[in-house]
């Protein structure tokens, strides 16, 4: 595995823990490219005739699938070799983070910072957030079990460039880069001076932006205290000035009309069906006129055949990714209409790592995301 | 002495178990946990190796300062492969012969078939 761009922030890996964490991401490969493939066998060759000979038709969605696939033993088999395949990320990652957990929060400290980092102690945190360990991460982003803890974002820095088989790239920003790529291409000429990044965990995307963009005031918010706290020194490590705040993006205290861009990237599928209305509808009171809302997230179900619906959404059901089988089938159209946008200024769009400045171990293959896109 | 911080799970959610009695599916993760350490015991012997070989000599803490170079890393990588394709084979191999239940032949089918001329 090409090893994460070293930062201050980043915790060191002993010897094994190296060669742990290698093995996990060589076994994702593995499992994705030789095991995964396997389940359209399966379900051809095995599952569908089965189900032809006792219904005397097809089935008609993913859910019907679903409960026949589960009982296939290929399939069995290699959701329980990919379940365990996410624990593993994360338990190989954690002993790395606790050994050196003090050093990193001191380290956290920064005197004299370019950014800058406002916590809100009080902040409640949305049931969505806590009632699972969302993708497994323990403690999922959240949780504080020390002083000044900045545990979850450094397991989250290590844990998701091996989560993504390195495809988010060495700088842990994949998504940035493809933001930042397709909106100058979108915009060439838009000028921005205030940008807002919602839901930026340990600022990845963010920071990415920042280092691109000097000249432009960026601020990022999350829910979880240790992630920003992580975020916002690194992003001083990596030189880039950005101004992180604990705060719901449901409901932010920034003033009406301040931002030129407001964005955000795989946040929403970690939301809920009310929030994400509330999301668009402060992403709107936020923007200035002629301001742009880009929300980045993982694809939807329209136009999907039910068997490709079934394997994309085992992450649902398997990974604590719950939101996202609701997100799949959603209108987003319909909310932004709902949020103020006026329907000409709705472009549904879509932007994948084509888009990218670097290459990663599937630059080959393109992988696109969906874009909620309005100019207010 | 201070207390060392675990960083454990505050909520995972129902696990979900993929077959009918769950000891497969913990002996799944116990196989998985195994195959993973077996991997990392092999970096170290490399390690190891590698550093005899130049240093004639060994300290510990040369095993732990030992980074693999890219070039090293990718040797491992094809190595890991390799070991990884030799424990899963019985998985991969059914998904390439994967055939339907009912159309495996049963040792005494095979029998008839044989006496064909
Ligand atoms: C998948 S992560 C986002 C990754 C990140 N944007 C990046 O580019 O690397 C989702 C994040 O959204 C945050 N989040 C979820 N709901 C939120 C809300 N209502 N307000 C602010 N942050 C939220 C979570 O705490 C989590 O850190």
């Amino acid at each position: 595995m090409t090893p994460l761009q070293e930062h201050k922030m980043l915790a060191k890996n002993n010897h094994d823990e190296d060669s742990r964490q290698s093995f996990v991401n060589d076994f994702r490969v593995h499992l994705s490219s030789n095991v995964f493939p396997g389940n359209f066998p399966a379900y051809y060759k095995r599952v569908l005739p089965q189900f032809l000979k006792n219904e005397k038709r097809e089935p008609k969605n993913s859910n019907e699938i679903r409960k026949v696939m589960n009982k296939d033993p290929f399939y069995s088999f290699w959701s329980a070799m990919q379940r365990n395949s996410q624990e593993m990320i994360w338990s190989s990652v954690i002993d790395t983070v606790e050994r050196q957990l003090d050093d990193l929060i001191t380290k956290s400290k920064i005197e004299k910072p370019n950014g800058s980092l406002t916590l809100n102690p009080n902040l409640d945190i949305p049931k969505y957030n806590t009632a699972a360990d969302i993708h497994l991460q323990p403690g999922a982003y959240h949780q504080q079990q020390v002083d000044n803890d900045v545990s979850a974002g450094a397991v989250y820095d290590k844990g998701t460039y091996i989560y993504s088989m390195g495809g988010l790239g060495t700088g842990n920003n994949a998504m940035g880069q493809i933001t930042h790529g397709f909106f100058k291409s979108e915009f060439p000429k838009k000028e921005i001076s205030k940008v807002l990044d919602m839901g930026c965990t340990i600022g990845g995307s963010v920071t990415y932006w920042a280092q691109k963009n000097p000249n432009v005031e960026f601020h990022a918010i999350d829910l979880g205290a240790s992630v920003l706290r992580y975020g916002h020194a690194r992003a001083e490590a990596l030189g880039a000035e950005v101004h992180f705040s604990q705060q719901n993006a449901e409901k932010t205290n920034f003033d009406s009309e301040s931002f030129d861009l407001v964005m955000s990237h795989i946040l929403l599928h970690e939301t809920s069906t009310s929030a994400l209305q509330n999301i668009f509808d402060e992403s709107f009171r936020l923007l200035k006129p002629g301001g742009i809302m880009m929300h980045l997230d993982l694809p939807q179900a329209h136009g999907v055949a039910p068997l490709e619906s079934f394997l994309f959404e085992w992450e649902i059901y398997n990974n604590n990714e719950h939101f996202y089988g609701q997100l799949r089938k959603m209108d987003l159209v319909e909310l932004c209409i709902k949020a103020g946008f006026n329907k000409d200024n709705i472009k549904p769009s879509s932007a994948g790592n084509f888009w990218m400045e670097e290459q990663t171990p599937y630059s080959s293959d393109d992988f696109v995301f969906p874009i909620t896109l309005c100019i207010k | 002495m201070e207390e060392k911080i675990e960083i454990k799970p505050v909520n995972r959610g129902k696990r979900p178990f993929f077959f009918d009695d769950p000891a497969i599916d913990q002996l799944i993760a116990i196989i998985m946990a195994m195959s993973g350490e077996l991997s990392v015991l092999y970096d170290r012997v490399d390690t190891i190796e590698r550093l005899l070989e130049t240093n004639g000599g060994l300290k510990r803490k040369d095993i732990e300062k030992f980074r693999p170079s890219q070039e090293i890393e990718d040797e491992r990588n094809v190595r890991r492969n390799e070991y990884l394709a030799r424990l899963f084979k019985i998985i991969t191999d059914e998904k390439t012969n994967l055939t339907p239940h009912d159309k495996m032949r049963d040792y005494s089918n095979l029998m008839k078939e044989l006496d064909k001329t």
